[in-house]
């Protein structure tokens, strides 16, 4: 009897957390690839038969025989840890220069080299909920699911070196899914799923206003008309100035969304399984409120004869635009004998869909019409990631009938290249490794306990366009869930 | 559906959500610092150095300007020769059906202006008894008048240059509004009056905005003399204009300065408050870069600038004037009229009259009756010396019914005989005062003319525009007594605190002080409590040597007072930031 399907999987939700303050927040932030985190169980993937097949293949529902439900819930506890390091050069934030090269004499000497480390401890709460059930027995199986593949707490400290990039966020996706499964003979099925993506997004940091480019463009423009280096490709020599380093936050931020996946599970052999599932894009559009303080008399008060008077708090709409991508993964799984099974996967992501993100911010407060900046700010967000791949094996021993064991080991390429990594996507090759258990508790009732840990080895930095990124990054996260199977 | 979905989700959002919103922190009320109460306020020092600030202005952004700016802001001084060349030579240029049409005054002048030896009209003058003369000897006065003046019987006595440049030296020069000018206060002008240029009126922003319809206000009746009330008061020379639309619709003018666009920030002792001081003024120097041409550009100024129709006026004396019958006092002789005010009619005529004089030769002519006689009679003779004492000489054979004319100067008779003209018509003494209404009188400057020359006064004088840009610039805030600075000089690097100057007061709506600086009583930082030992002084620094200024340092002690007469010190603590500095302020009493 071929050992129950089982499945692995878990990952670092930090992703996508740390992906949308960048996108929010219109600065210079960079994010790694949005990967899945631990959805369904540890003994779930794209061959393994278990209702969590509703995300991960859902041509492999095809085979279950009887109904199933999958609850669990779960905390993904992280440590992050990041040390910049200031390889530009900068002048000092109560300087005020518009344009490099600027008067030496005015360089920030302390802005130089690795400063004090930053960290945060995110605990977030994670679960999922999978169901399925065969309608015409070994024929049509429908499952749902609602999970959430993305979920994460970050708070750095509100002054420290990364605080351009992110101070707090919190990010919550949730996908609810339906699914069919036919089965067309022993040795094929074909499945396919429509979610709906329920995104939830809050964050803050300190928006570099030396990034904007309609700020640059304003400044440059009558009846100041000076030149200046402002803008997204501004050089770290007018960044990080203490007059244009407002607090900003997002919060309330819903999005809403669809997606579909589909796969296709091939059993060439009784012990050898077989599976290719597509998980589509999803356009994923937050809507939300942000605030940003504008107080300083620079902006409130000093060029009102200039056209630029903001109100001291400047609140209004945000929207955030960005793709979750498409991704394949080919799955393989081989049942060595009664007590033995190994599995795995391949997924190739294609994260190089991520150019850029586009956040729009609307307000009348932020009309500055004598600078011909209009109500709604908008700011593509340059990402350039690259594709990845994430490649998982699993092993899975089952010392007696009521008891199953897995180990997994894997490997994932990170999204976020060099010029663009930095503290909202501390992102890196990462090293997974999970080890889970089954009780078979009755026929009907089996308990399934996991715990999955990754880390990035530790990344450095050097070459981060703008000396936005630069520095040491360090990223261990630990997921363990508990999971309640009933069949019926 | 979706509002739907999101509610479901929102407990556990807002279980987890821990992201604090952005707030403002309400800052305290300010209130007055009391006695031995000590506070800590920070300072920064922010410059925001550009380069070719554009700043423009439209006409209705001028037009909005308080009126102290529109009448202090000078443009130029206006040639004003052209301008009286040409209402007088249109006057004069009036055809005689068409002179008769004017008003009697204007008229009048019409027919001083054309006056001619063989139309003079010598009746009711001390020259009337020439009529006799002629008629016993048979010689046409005209012909004598005519060689006495030097023109033909019926060439003008008076040209048109000469009668300019006597209004010009009596009428315009001597009205008090084209003798000096307003503009920026100064060391150099702490009156902020300037001379005019020769023969020129000045032009302020006001008059070119407001289609010079301000002249007869600048150009009338003068105000009394401060300095001397009891002097006579000049009536002015423009009555009226209308019409001349100097700066068109688009009418535009931008200046680009480099400057730090940021003000100075300072404290407000009185409440430990920061306030802004409009760095504009301290900058005057470094401000505008002539070099530029496009440091300055005026559009939309009309390119004909002609007056559609200006009414000048001079006025008379109500008694007639006498001319003089002396040769004393020499050079001008006993006429009441050059004790009358210059711009007076009979005082103008006779300076006219003067100069006409000078322009004729030491000369004697002598006049022979009609007809033939054995032995030649020089029955006449009339002559001009030198200094234009006129003697008419007849001989004794000739029998006259009247003495002739006594003799005078030159400018004597001619004052008379413009008196009469002038009353031609029947106009009573003092009714006299001409009024010339003109139309279509070309100002005489291009509009290229103007804005170069307005060009080449703000350059020269760029604090004559300070003004504006602070107006535009308004950057000023609160009520500091000292503010923070940070020189661009390197030999004077370093933290300063500056004192207030008056320029650097904040101006209210109507471009005045908003306080009065004439309350501080104790002006600069001290060493002691009780104000004795100055220590700051109005060294040259960035230009500045005005302000009252001492470096400081951490742990410096100072005293100051503020313009309530309390005083307060001043502990230098360590310095936050490069361009940060932290005070302590303790009020003393």
């Amino acid at each position: 009897m071929p050992v129950r399907p089982r499945q692995r999987h878990l990952v670092p939700t930090l992703a996508l957390a740390a992906a949308l303050p960048a996108l929010a927040l219109g600065g210079q932030a960079h994010a790694s690839g949005l990967d899945a985190p631990m959805i369904g169980t540890g003994q779930s993937g794209p061959v393994n038969r278990d209702a969590a097949a509703v995300y991960w293949n859902p041509a492999s529902l095809a085979y279950l025989r009887k109904g199933e439900l999958i609850m669990g819930a779960g905390l993904i506890m992280g440590d992050i840890r990041y040390q910049r390091d200031y390889r530009g050069t900068y002048q000092t934030p109560d300087t005020f220069q518009f344009k490099s090269p600027i008067d030496p004499s005015v360089i920030d000497s302390t802005k130089v080299g690795q400063q004090e480390q930053v960290k945060t401890n995110p605990i977030a709460p994670i679960g999922g909920l999978f169901f399925a059930y065969p309608v015409i027995r070994n024929r049509l199986v429908l499952g749902a699911g609602a999970y959430a593949p993305a979920a994460a707490a970050l708070k750095f400290p509100k002054a420290g070196p990364q605080a351009w990039q992110v101070q707090e966020a919190f990010i919550l996706a949730g996908n609810i899914t339906g699914s069919a499964a036919l089965r067309v003979n022993d040795y094929f099925s074909v499945g396919a799923g429509l979610s709906y993506v329920l995104g939830f997004a809050e964050l803050s940091k300190l928006q570099d206003f030396a990034s904007v480019g309609e700020f640059g463009t304003g400044l440059a423009n009558p009846p100041i008309g000076q030149a200046n280096d402002f803008g997204p490709n501004a050089p770290s020599e007018v960044r990080e100035l203490e007059v244009l380093s407002r607090p900003i936050s997002l919060k309330r931020a819903f999005s809403h969304g669809v997606t579909f996946n589909a796969g296709v599970n091939v059993n060439p052999t009784k012990k050898l399984q077989l599976g290719l599932a597509y998980q589509h894009s999803s356009n994923m559009e937050f809507k939300g409120r942000f605030a940003i303080d504008m107080n300083d008399p620079f902006f409130t008060q000093d060029l009102a004869a200039q056209g630029v008077q903001f109100k001291p708090l400047v609140t209004g709409d945000a929207v955030l635009r960005f793709k979750l991508p498409k991704r394949i993964t080919l799955g393989a799984g081989y049942d060595i004998n009664d007590r033995w099974r190994v599995d795995g996967f391949f997924s190739y992501i294609l994260y190089s869909e991520v150019k850029t993100f586009e956040v729009q911010t609307t307000s009348p407060d932020l009309a500055q019409p004598a600078l011909g900046i209009g109500d709604t700010i908008s700011v593509n967000l340059a990402r350039n990631w690259r594709n990845t791949v994430w490649i998982e094996g699993n092993a899975r021993f089952r010392p007696t009938d009521r008891l199953l064991l897995s180990a997994t080991l894997g490997y994932q390429s990170s999204a976020s290249p060099n010029s663009t990594v930095d503290t909202t996507s501390p992102d890196g090759n990462r090293l997974i490794g999970a080890l889970g258990g089954v009780l078979r508790v009755s026929d009907r009732l089996a308990l399934l306990a996991d715990a999955r840990l990754q880390g990035i080895i530790p990344r450095t930095v050097t070459d981060s366009d703008y000396d936005l990124g630069n520095g040491t990054y360090k990223l261990f996260i630990a997921a363990i869930a508990g999971h309640l199977k009933i069949g019926f | 559906m979706h509002r739907h979905l999101t509610l479901l989700a929102l407990p556990l959002v807002l279980l987890a959500a821990c992201v604090e919103e952005v707030a403002l922190v309400e800052a305290p009320a300010a209130t007055p610092m009391q006695p031995e109460e000590t506070r800590v306020v920070e300072l920064r020092f922010l410059r925001t150095d550009v380069e070719g600030f554009g700043l423009t202005l439209g006409l209705e952004e001028i037009k909005a300007f308080p009126p102290a700016i529109l009448d202090n802001t000078w443009l130029l001084d206006l040639h004003a020769e052209p301008l009286v060349y040409n209402a007088l030579a249109q006057l004069q240029a009036t055809p005689t059906d068409e002179a008769y049409a004017l008003p009697t005054s204007a008229h009048n002048m019409w027919k001083l202006l054309t006056m001619t030896p063989d139309n003079i009209v010598l009746d009711g003058t001390s020259l009337g008894p020439l009529l006799g003369v002629g008629k016993a000897v048979g010689i046409p006065p005209a012909l004598i008048l005519g060689d006495l003046i030097g023109v033909g019987r019926n060439e003008p006595a008076i040209t048109t240059e000469l009668a300019t440049r006597a209004i010009l030296d009596n009428v315009i020069v001597t009205h008090p509004n084209a003798r000096v000018r307003r503009g920026p206060v100064t060391p150099a002008h702490p009156d902020g009056l300037y001379p005019v240029a020769p023969d020129s009126i000045p032009v302020y922003l006001n008059d070119v905005v407001n289609d010079f319809k301000t002249l007869p206000v600048s150009f009338g009746p003068a105000a009394e003399d401060p300095a001397d009330p009891g002097a006579a008061r000049h009536p002015g020379f423009v009555k009226a204009t209308s019409g001349l639309q100097a700066a068109l619709d688009d009418f535009s003018m931008t200046v680009r300065v480099d400057l730090n666009a940021l003000p100075y920030k300072g404290v407000d002792l009185t409440d430990a408050t920061i306030g802004s001081v409009n760095s504009i003024h301290s900058q005057v120097e470094e401000l505008f870069d002539p070099a530029d041409p496009t440091w300055l550009s005026i559009e939309g100024l009309n390119p004909d600038l002609v007056i559609p129709e200006l009414t000048m006026a001079i006025f008379e004396a109500p008694t007639f004037i006498a001319g003089g019958d002396a040769r004393d006092p020499a050079p001008l002789g006993n006429s009441p009229a050059w004790q009358l005010p210059p711009w007076q009619f009979e005082h103008l005529i006779a300076h006219l009259a003067r100069l006409r004089t000078a322009e004729i030769p030491a000369q004697c002519t002598v006049y022979s009756p009609q007809g033939q006689v054995e032995m030649p009679l020089e029955a006449v003779e009339v002559c001009l010396a030198d200094d234009g004492w006129t003697t008419i000489t007849v001989d004794d054979s000739v029998l006259l019914d009247t003495p002739p004319p006594p003799p005078s100067y030159f400018w004597d008779v001619l004052l008379e005989v413009a008196q009469v003209r002038l009353h031609d018509g029947g106009l009573a003494e003092g009714q006299g005062d001409v009024e010339l209404t003109l139309r279509d009188v070309p100002v005489g400057v291009t509009t290229e003319q103007m804005v170069a020359q307005i060009r080449d006064n703000f350059a020269a004088n760029p604090a004559a525009l300070i003004d504006i840009a602070e107006r535009v610039n308004d950057t000023a805030d609160g009520a500091p007594d000292f503010y923070y600075y940070q020189p661009q000089d390197p030999a004077h690097p370093g933290d300063w605190l500056y004192f207030v100057t008056p320029l650097d007061i904040r101006r209210d709506l109507q471009n005045l002080p908003a306080r009065d600086y004439s309350a501080y009583t104790k002006i600069g930082f001290f060493a002691d409590p009780e104000l004795t030992v100055k220590l700051s002084t109005t060294q040259t620094i960035d230009g500045d040597v005005t302000h009252e200024k001492i470096k400081i340092t951490e742990g410096d002690t100072l005293y100051i007072q503020d313009d309530e007469a309390r005083r307060y010190r001043l502990v230098v603590l360590p310095k936050p930031t490069l361009h940060r500095i932290s005070l302590e302020i303790t009020r003393l009493e």
